[in-house]
């Protein structure tokens, strides 16, 4: 922890320092920039020069642009000889090797991806045999593209075979301009850009349920990004659970996108599956009573009090977004359970007051 | 914004139920708040510093979260009435909302055709204001300060920094509350006997003495009528089948996601003594009239982009409805924010102040 604290810095906090005898005590990193200390004097010259007023001492290098040709010189011999300052140019940690510094961001706002990274996109694009998938779902914002190769999706029925020329016709019936999936991050290529799969059978298209997008720091990594919250969760303490049959109240799958994106949907009931079972024994492969199970689901209207707990879930995602708390299972379930105990109407969850007292228990 | 069939489907369905995603109630609002920084609030005399620099009067709609966050200023000048209209005042409105997002510069390759579609929803925005609610924001003959001569002109700038659905009542929100808030120095014109003088003053404009300023700010008013100065509903209608036929209802206030899904959308603007001042449709498409379809036996074809009249009347007179709540929503809000956020206006900061630690 103390470690943590003297190496955390924030942004225009400088890093290090070399004079000019000493030149090149410091290699620029990622998350810094190079700052030059100039004497009085050349400073003078350059303010009227560059900005007029200016009355800064330090001059930045990426912002110095001298008009004549003898001034570029200078810049340049500055540049080699001049002492320089190394700041920060993001909140984190300092890491060094050697006279490398570089600054890692504690938590970037901007996604960026690991292979085995559960995302939870949507399509903006079909052609040349992939999938554009923007990362960013929300409305908002700048756009960040994924790619789902033809080759990184399951064939329906699960059949193992090279794609061909009409399946690159059908892509459309499979994933459309607009729909949700989830799939994870397959290869990050160098240039930053994320090759996506959805070859296992918990990715795939995402029907009959809410998103909500939350700003991916507050997505964590951990073992499992599918969770389910409990129905017993949502049931209030003491009061008689005989009302509600199976039925009715089941448990809400919750689908903790990296990239800040989170489905919230009813868990596909047991009881589905046991009948769907009944054809595992003539031996339909697997996958294809996942499909049906989909399906199923897709076209199953969700009951009214299953429409409450997945509300109740989404606006207590948006309480944690609203006081920046971490994302997990349990934060999510610790507010729910709040607003149960206040008894809060749905609808009023994400107003400010009920925010801050509803998130008391996580917080601390 | 493009949303997946199955989402619409969900969220058309959670409305027939009558909860929403997000919990609401068919015609129940989001929790707007709004700073004022009024400087006529009896109660601190300091705020006037708060107020937007230069400006005489402004506004700030906020939603838990940021997701909608307006900015409104009003600037009053004193300018020569046009001639066709020597005893009115002058409310121009303008609305930018260049940094609400959905605009990539950095990658986007047709960025300059989504330039021109800001610019479009822009210029949306500010002919929907100026039809809906300028007509009936002040009292446009209290703005007269000489007849022929000396008029106030109200310039309401709105900056959308960010909106989730329903920008049109936000902005018109954030309109209202700018003027209620709006000082106007008294300012009173020195009417001369001397029928030459004015007269002379008249067609050169170079009269330095014929006007007084009242320099003591707390004797300075809002604009009358200001008070008066209506809000906009935008009801979302939403067509789900039920029970074999096609049923139709609204929803106040729509989410982003809410809106795509809308077949059709009605502005009505309603004034706080629930007379509606003006109504507007947007969207053509999707009002699939039942007995027109029995009739001509044919499913959802040709007619589907018209609205019939007692539908609209219903529409109408739930937005009546809904604005009566909005009214009260806002004042309330802004006597439970004036009172608890007179030091800071900005948000809902002061809700945390005390419960956030860095330990």
């Amino acid at each position: 922890m103390e470690s943590i604290i003297h190496n955390f810095v924030l942004p225009g906090q400088v890093l290090a320092t070399s004079n000019s005898e000493t030149d090149g005590g410091f290699l620029r990193g990622h998350g810094t920039y190079i700052e030059i200390v100039q004497d009085k004097e050349s400073d003078n010259r350059h303010a009227t020069k560059a900005w007029g007023n200016d009355q800064s001492n330090y001059n930045v290098v990426m912002q110095t642009d001298g008009d004549d040709a003898s001034n570029q010189e200078d810049d340049n011999d500055t540049l080699k000889t001049g002492p320089q300052r190394l700041i920060a140019s993001l909140a984190g940690t300092v890491q060094r090797v050697n006279k490398l510094i570089s600054v890692i961001p504690t938590s970037s706002s901007v996604y960026t991806g690991q292979v085995g990274d559960l995302i939870i996109g949507r399509i903006i694009g079909v052609g040349g045999s992939r999938w554009k998938v923007s990362l960013t779902c929300s409305h908002n914002g700048s756009t960040r593209e994924g790619q789902l190769p033809l080759s990184g999706v399951n064939l329906p029925g699960g059949v193992q075979r090279i794609r061909t020329s009409e399946d690159v016709l059908a892509m459309r019936s499979l994933y459309k301009e607009g729909d949700l999936v989830s799939c994870e991050v397959q290869n990050v290529q160098r240039d930053g850009t994320l090759i996506l799969h959805t070859r296992s059978l918990r990715y795939g298209k995402l029907e009959n349920g809410v998103l909500t997008t939350v700003p991916p720091g507050l997505v964590g990594r951990r073992k499992n990004h599918f969770c389910t919250i409990e129905g017993k969760v949502f049931e209030k303490e003491g009061a008689n659970d005989m009302q509600i049959d199976d039925e009715e109240g089941g448990d809400v799958d919750v689908y903790l996108g990296l990239n800040g994106g989170i489905w919230i949907q009813r868990k596909i009931p047991s009881e589905w599956e046991n009948t769907q079972g009944m054809d595992r024994d003539s031996r339909v492969p697997l996958a294809e009573t996942l499909q049906k199970l989909r399906q199923r689901h897709a076209s199953t209207r969700v009951s009214t009090l299953m429409r409450e707990r997945i509300a109740r879930v989404r606006n207590a995602v948006e309480c944690l977004r609203l006081v920046q708390y971490q994302i997990c299972p349990e934060s999510i379930e610790s507010v729910v359970r709040a607003s149960l105990m206040a008894d809060v109407r749905v609808g009023h969850m994400i107003c400010p007051e009920w925010v801050v007292q509803l998130t008391e228990g996580t917080r601390q | 914004m493009a949303i997946s069939p199955t989402e619409a489907h969900y969220i058309i369905e959670s409305s027939l139920h009558d909860f929403r995603i997000d919990g609401r109630s068919r015609l129940e609002h989001r929790p707007y708040s709004i700073s004022t920084k009024s400087n006529n609030s009896t109660s601190s005399s300091t705020a006037v510093s708060s107020s937007l620099i230069l400006s005489n009067g402004s506004s700030r709609i906020h939603l838990p979260g940021s997701t909608t966050d307006i900015l409104c200023s009003v600037k009053a000048d004193l300018v020569r009435p046009s001639p066709n209209k020597p005893n009115e005042g002058v409310v121009e409105v303008s609305v930018d909302s260049s940094l609400a997002g959905g605009l990539d510069i950095v990658k986007n390759s047709n960025a300059g055709a989504q330039k021109r579609q800001l610019r479009e929803r822009e210029s949306t925005i500010t002919s929907l204001l100026q039809r809906l609610v300028v007509p009936h924001a002040v009292n446009y003959k209290a703005l007269v300060i000489s007849p022929g001569k000396y008029v106030w002109r109200l310039c309401v700038d709105i900056v959308v920094l960010r909106c989730d659905g329903c920008v049109l009542d936000a902005c018109a929100m954030a309109m209202r509350e700018g003027l209620r808030s709006t000082l106007l120095p008294r300012v009173s014109a020195v009417v001369r006997s001397d029928d030459k003088d004015g007269f002379a003053s008249q067609g050169g404009g170079s009269s330095n003495n014929d006007l007084i300023v009242e320099g003591d700010i707390r004797k300075a008013l809002p604009p009358s009528g200001a008070e008066e100065c209506p809000l906009v509903v935008t009801l979302s209608i939403l067509s789900a089948p039920q029970e074999e036929r096609i049923r139709h209802f609204c929803i106040v206030d729509a989410r982003t996601e809410e809106e795509v899904c809308a077949s059709s959308r009605v502005c009505v603007s309603v004034d706080p003594n629930g007379m509606v001042c003006g109504v507007h449709t947007l969207g053509g498409g999707g009002i699939v009239d039942e007995a027109m379809n029995e009739e001509f036996g044919v499913e959802g074809f040709g007619i589907s982009s018209s609205m019939p009249m007692n539908m609209l009347s219903e529409v109408v007179n739930t937005a009546g409805g809904a604005a009566k709540n909005l009214y009260q929503l806002l004042d309330s809000e802004k006597f439970a924010g004036d009172s608890k956020a007179e030091d800071d206006g900005s948000g809902y900061g002061y809700l945390l102040q005390n419960q956030l630690i860095i330990q």
